[in-house]
């Protein structure tokens, strides 16, 4: 399984990578989620507010994941 | 329609050049500016934009289809800033051109909102260094 995984904002400033090749296998974005935090636990504060987006779509945190699949996990937006 | 994400100056001549005012009866604008202080009172230095740029390009054209299929308005333009944006500058405009006005303050309201509520874009405020007095 191959996935590309994506980090934004404060998500991103936590571990310091914007990108992660991610190989090990997960089932839907919450493990993905969970599997990370292992790695990285710094990231544990933002879960609260974590919002998954798959293929550049938002979803929820239960969507199943296929190899290839484009993951970012972001804080809530604040443009404007 | 048209929108872009950019590192460069925007302005509401910028959005509104790019509209057909042929037929329309209300041109409606919106811009969005750097306030000079955080929510604490800190002087600002400047603001710095982060985008999923790729992402972001969707949910603006979501909120462009939305506004078509809800107030048939295709004349609209959104710019938004990424990167660094100094104080007082604008860090997003919108510019709708339509019929009659409820419609084109509707579907402007709409677009800044839904902008603000689903377009992946975070704002990082810089502070302001305070001055060191001199003896």
């Amino acid at each position: 399984m191959a996935i590309q995984l994506k980090l934004f904002s404060s998500m991103r400033k936590a571990i310091g990578q914007a990108n992660i090749h991610w190989e090990q296998p997960v089932d839907n974005a919450q493990q993905l989620w969970d599997a990370l935090l292992e790695k990285h636990p710094e990231l544990k504060p933002l879960s609260a507010s974590r919002v998954v987006a798959v293929n550049r779509q938002h979803v929820e945190p239960n969507h199943p994941l296929q190899d290839g699949d484009e993951v970012a996990f972001f804080p809530p937006v604040s443009g404007g | 329609m048209h929108f872009k994400l950019t590192t460069d100056p925007i302005s509401i001549e910028d959005a509104t050049s790019r509209l057909s005012q042929d037929g329309n009866g209300a041109l409606v604008t919106f811009s969005g500016h750097i306030r000079p202080e955080d929510s604490f009172g800190n002087n600002l230095s400047h603001m710095e934009y982060e985008a999923y740029v790729e992402m972001a390009e969707m949910e603006l054209q979501k909120i462009a289809d939305t506004i078509e299929k809800r107030w048939g308005i295709t004349e609209l333009v959104m710019l938004h800033r990424t990167g660094r944006v100094e104080v007082n500058e604008p860090s997003v405009v919108i510019a709708v051109a339509a019929g009659h006005r409820p419609e084109g303050f509707e579907a402007c309201r709409f677009a800044i909102d839904e902008l603000k509520r689903t377009v992946p874009l975070w704002k990082h405020e810089v502070l302001a260094i305070p001055q060191t007095q001199s003896e």
